[in-house]
């Protein structure tokens, strides 16, 4: 790994955590809408961006290679969503016998993320 | 005086993606089994140090919400998902939705169990589940 892509890492590694929890800080309640918001942000985002490489504005075997595209993808977006709070979040619903909350806020995070992912994709893929 | 929680969680998430991408860059940027694997890890984690209470202070700022946070990812799992939807293959991208969500939920319930059981006898809670557990992540 270049000196450059490991400190690019970093920083968008560092930047996706301190906007998921401060969306988190701010918007979660019984529901997570903080952890929601930033999920489907990243899947919209990340949909637009790896749609965008495909078009070959990025020749395709240098995609992969660019610090910048590795930094966005794996590290800002990456970092931005979450498995491991919305997994916790859904089996403290269950434990405490929330089971309409826990399926709301599965469903809201699968249907509109991968929604957003989609859309994301095709939007770019339409523009490109 | 500079507020140390964002830097705990900066620190913790930049570390994760860190792990991530190293494990990444041995199979594939998005691959669907790494990702899954690394979700239902990170999972696990942020179960045990649910289970053991830790909700407030550096470990859960640094471990939770940042490493953890960072090593598990929602973006690339929808967007896995979304490409088998868009190439036509619903069975698959079922397949993997049905397994990410199973599994990392289970994970979650596991690693809680292993944090309550490694709790101090002192400090155990009485019924194994305070309110501050039970609350979820509402306010952090």
């Amino acid at each position: 790994m270049s000196t450059g892509l490991f400190i690019l890492l970093l920083v968008a590694g560092a930047l996706g955590a301190v906007g998921r929890t401060s969306l988190g800080q701010r918007f979660n309640g019984l529901i997570a809408l903080g952890t929601l918001a930033a999920n489907v942000t990243a899947c919209l985002l990340l949909g637009a961006a790896s749609g965008w490489l495909e078009t070959g504005h990025w020749r395709g075997e240098e995609i992969w290679n660019d610090p910048a595209s590795i930094a966005l993808q794996v590290g800002l977006l990456g970092s931005l969503s979450t498995w491991s709070s919305l997994a916790n979040d859904i089996a403290t619903h269950i434990r405490a016998k929330q089971s309409s909350e826990a399926l709301t806020i599965l469903g809201l995070n699968l249907i509109l993320g991968i929604g957003a992912a989609w859309i994301g994709l095709r939007l770019a893929h339409a523009i490109g | 005086m500079v507020p140390r929680r964002p830097i705990f969680i900066a620190t913790g998430g930049a570390l994760g993606v860190l792990i991530r991408w190293a494990l990444l860059g041995l199979a594939d940027t998005h691959s669907t089994l790494a990702v899954l694997g690394l979700n239902i890890v990170g999972s696990v984690l942020v179960g045990v140090l649910l289970g053991r209470g830790r909700t407030n202070g550096p470990a859960w700022s640094f471990g939770a919400l940042g490493f953890c946070g960072g090593l598990t990812t929602f973006s690339s799992f929808a967007l896995n998902a979304a490409r088998y939807l868009d190439s036509g293959d619903p069975s698959r991208a079922l397949g993997l939705i049905t397994s990410t969500v199973l599994l990392a939920i289970i994970a979650a319930r596991v690693g809680y169990s292993v944090g309550l059981r490694t709790l101090p006898e002192t400090t155990q809670a009485p019924d194994g589940d305070s309110d501050e557990r039970s609350k979820g992540f509402g306010s952090r």
